[in-house]
């Protein structure tokens, strides 16, 4: 009986002891690429962003550099892709920081901190800084002092990078709510609650008097943008992450039930069937050599006929998760996976370039 | 005692009760097998996934707290689990007021089969069953898997975890709506580990007081000292993989056992000595010496001229059926008195 006991207990043990190893699920981050002034911005590692000389991908400096000072600094993860302005680069992080750094030298010139993370992209207009944070608030901030200028309380949660346009910023909150704001001293133009579920889509124009939104709720809304009423609504089976391309008069918009959507502006499907990859599409799709080009999460790449939306080359086996937004760098499109690696495809043909793990 | 004897399943006939625990693995096994073989993860769709969307459903009744889910969650699962856990709970007693019984068939029976068969019809007349503690650990192991999975999912502290969630959610408008949940929780975040350790230490706690308030106690000082070894062994492991779980896992391990600690009170009620908690000694055999001179006593009714039997001889008749069950509560001797 002691023996049985023992043996009872010695294999829950075990697998508790599985169970440890594989701990807590840790943000990694999926920022995408960002080219400006002949410098290529992106996050290379978790929790670092770096500057790469598009020619040849050698980095140029890395934040936070590898000293005792920026080994204090955590990031965690970084999710939206960088704002970049004149000379400096800022980007948020999952610790609820955003960062100003030298575009030259990637030394820190200022920290501004919200209370949760920052998952969506912050924007740069006009001098000031666009901060969205799961804190629920949007924050304005000086770009050169890193001051705060006035803040947005959406007593929600705030996951999608904001959009400004003119003299409005159309911010998507967690509530379902879409609201659009005075760009200088944030105060309510309009607000509308379009979902009960959240709203993860970056809000995009599609033209001038379409706004794009979507989440949770499985919808693709398009509202307009001067008075926020629905204008049409595109249903899917999964949630809306990805963003989506505007090209001419068609809407690409990739869902997490792993199809990829041709819309018209009117939001009508305009290819006979979506298109169906192996997992789900969170990278937003890209027009490159003719070829609508989408990559799934299980790292498959696919060049389909934006026309008529079939496959006319792939998939090419990345064999790496990927969730950033490609980019068009020259003749190759360049894909950060999971983990920091940088992968490029040939557009025309689907094949794999390279694969660099940069220096 | 007549009435109980009659009612007991005659010897060797099988249980009905008995095939249950064998038709839900037959189930569970067949619908495992369809689904590997038809290329999904059988523990997600069977496990995993209802665990997701039920607590999320909870945490709709609970006004959005997540942590109350998982304490509902608790609640809910061991009240549905709690036959299994009151008859392990049981069964554990009567092996305890059975030692003496079976300490003596250890010594007298030579032959490893005659040991057996004595050994099991203590078991029979005690309705004592070994595995009855097989199913409630396997439930509460099954449920701790899963919840650490569903949680790592739910919230597990990262959008990446936010896209495998959106691969789980059943397709009902109330269940999206509630994401993201709530992470926070009192002083813990429910995805991550707790950095200020008091969750750690509450689940090596709680799991010392349930292990001695269950261990069954043993007249083998061997035996006791691996009793004595499991009670502290098991919370220090217990603290450092809560230590490297997300927080809701810890909270689920320290309801389960508190509800634990109600249930063995409620069934070793005054017989239990809470002294022997905060004793680091091994817990002491289970009757005192007048107590074991009743036992032998009636261990000597119960098994047939033991002191006489040898391996080659054969047994004398068996004695009449004992007139009451040893050690068994107080209810039961009120209840023959008033008879």
């Amino acid at each position: 009986m002691t023996r049985r006991r023992i043996a009872l207990f010695l294999v829950p043990c075990s697998l508790f002891l599985t169970t440890a190893c594989a701990s807590v699920s840790n943000p990694e981050g999926w920022a995408g690429p960002t080219l400006a002034d002949e410098t290529l911005y992106v996050s290379i590692e978790r929790g670092k962003m770096a500057a790469l000389d598009p020619a040849d991908l050698s980095v140029k400096w890395i934040f936070p550099p590898d000293t005792k000072e920026g080994d204090r600094l955590k990031l965690e993860g970084i999710y939206g892709a960088p704002a970049v302005s004149k000379d400096t680069v800022y980007f948020g992080a999952h610790n609820g920081s955003v960062y100003a750094v030298d575009a030259e030298s990637g030394s820190l010139r200022w920290t501004f901190k919200t209370d949760d993370p920052v998952i969506g992209a912050v924007k740069f207009a006009d001098g000031v800084l666009y901060i969205g944070s799961t804190d629920g608030k949007l924050y304005t901030v000086d770009g050169e002092k890193g001051t705060a200028l006035a803040r947005f309380d959406t007593a929600s949660s705030i996951w999608a990078a904001p959009l400004v346009i003119g003299s409005h910023v159309y911010l998507a909150a967690m509530s379902g709510h879409v609201y659009a704001l005075d760009v200088e001293d944030l105060a309510p133009v309009w607000d509308k609650k379009i979902s009960g579920a959240g709203l993860l889509l970056d809000p995009i124009l599609a033209d001038d008097s379409t706004l794009l939104v979507g989440g949770i709720d499985e919808k693709l809304v398009a509202l307009d943008p001067n008075s926020g009423d629905e204008k049409w609504s595109f249903e899917a089976s999964g949630w809306f992450w990805g963003r989506p391309l505007i090209d001419a008069d068609s809407i690409y918009v990739p869902n997490l039930d792993g199809n990829v959507y041709a819309l018209g502006l009117d939001g009508k499907p305009k290819w006979q069937q979506p298109f169906s990859a192996l997992e789900p599409l969170r990278s937003a799709p890209l027009l490159a050599a003719g070829a609508l080009i989408v990559v799934d999460r299980g790292g498959a790449a696919y060049g389909l006929d934006p026309t008529t939306g079939t496959l006319t080359w792939g998939p090419t086996l990345l064999a790496k998760t990927v969730l950033s937004d490609p980019l068009l760098l020259e003749d190759s499109v360049l894909i950060v996976a999971q983990g920091g690696d940088l992968l490029a495809i040939n557009p025309e043909g689907g094949s794999q370039v390279l694969v660099v793990a940069p220096q | 005692m007549s009435a109980r004897v009659a009612a007991a399943p005659a010897a060797g006939a099988p249980k009905r009760g008995n095939f249950a625990p064998f038709l839900i693995v037959l189930v569970f096994g067949a619908a495992i097998f369809i689904l590997e073989a038809s290329g999904r993860s059988a523990f997600s769709i069977l496990f995993i996934d209802p665990l997701i969307n039920m607590l999320i459903l909870l945490n709709i009744f609970v006004f959005g707290q997540f942590g109350l889910a998982i304490i509902l969650f608790t609640f809910v699962l061991r009240f549905v689990t709690l036959p299994f856990s009151v008859s392990q709970y049981r069964s554990m007693k009567e092996m305890q007021a059975a030692q003496p019984l079976l300490q003596e068939i250890q010594k007298k029976y030579k032959d490893p089969k005659r040991r057996q068969e004595e050994t099991l019809k203590i078991y029979r007349e005690h309705h004592i069953n070994p595995l009855g503690c097989l199913m409630p650990t396997l439930i509460q192991f099954a449920v701790f898997f899963a919840l650490y999975r569903a949680l790592v999912f739910a919230v597990g502290g990262s959008p990446e975890s936010l896209i495998g969630l959106s691969q789980r959610l059943y397709p009902f408008p109330f269940l999206s709506e509630s994401i993201p949940l709530n992470q926070h929780f009192l002083w813990l975040d429910l995805g991550a580990k707790d950095s200020l350790l008091i969750l750690p230490a509450l689940v090596g706690l709680s799991t010392y007081i349930q292990q001695k308030m269950s261990v069954t106690p043993n007249a083998n000082p061997q035996q006791q000292q691996q009793q004595q070894m499991m009670a502290w062994m098991l919370p220090m492991m217990l603290i450092f993989i809560t230590l490297n779980l997300p927080s809701g896992v810890g909270v689920y391990w320290v309801v389960t056992n508190v509800f634990s600690l109600f249930v063995s009170y409620y069934v070793y009620g005054r017989a239990f000595d809470w002294r022997q908690i905060l004793s680091f000694s091994p817990a002491p055999a289970p009757a005192s010496a007048a107590a074991t001179k009743r036992e032998r006593a009636s261990s000597r009714r119960q098994i047939p001229a033991q002191n006489e039997t040898t391996d080659s001889e054969e047994p004398a008749p068996a004695a009449p059926a004992p007139k009451e069950r040893p050690a068994n509560g107080k209810r039961r001797g009120k209840r023959k008195n008033r008879r």
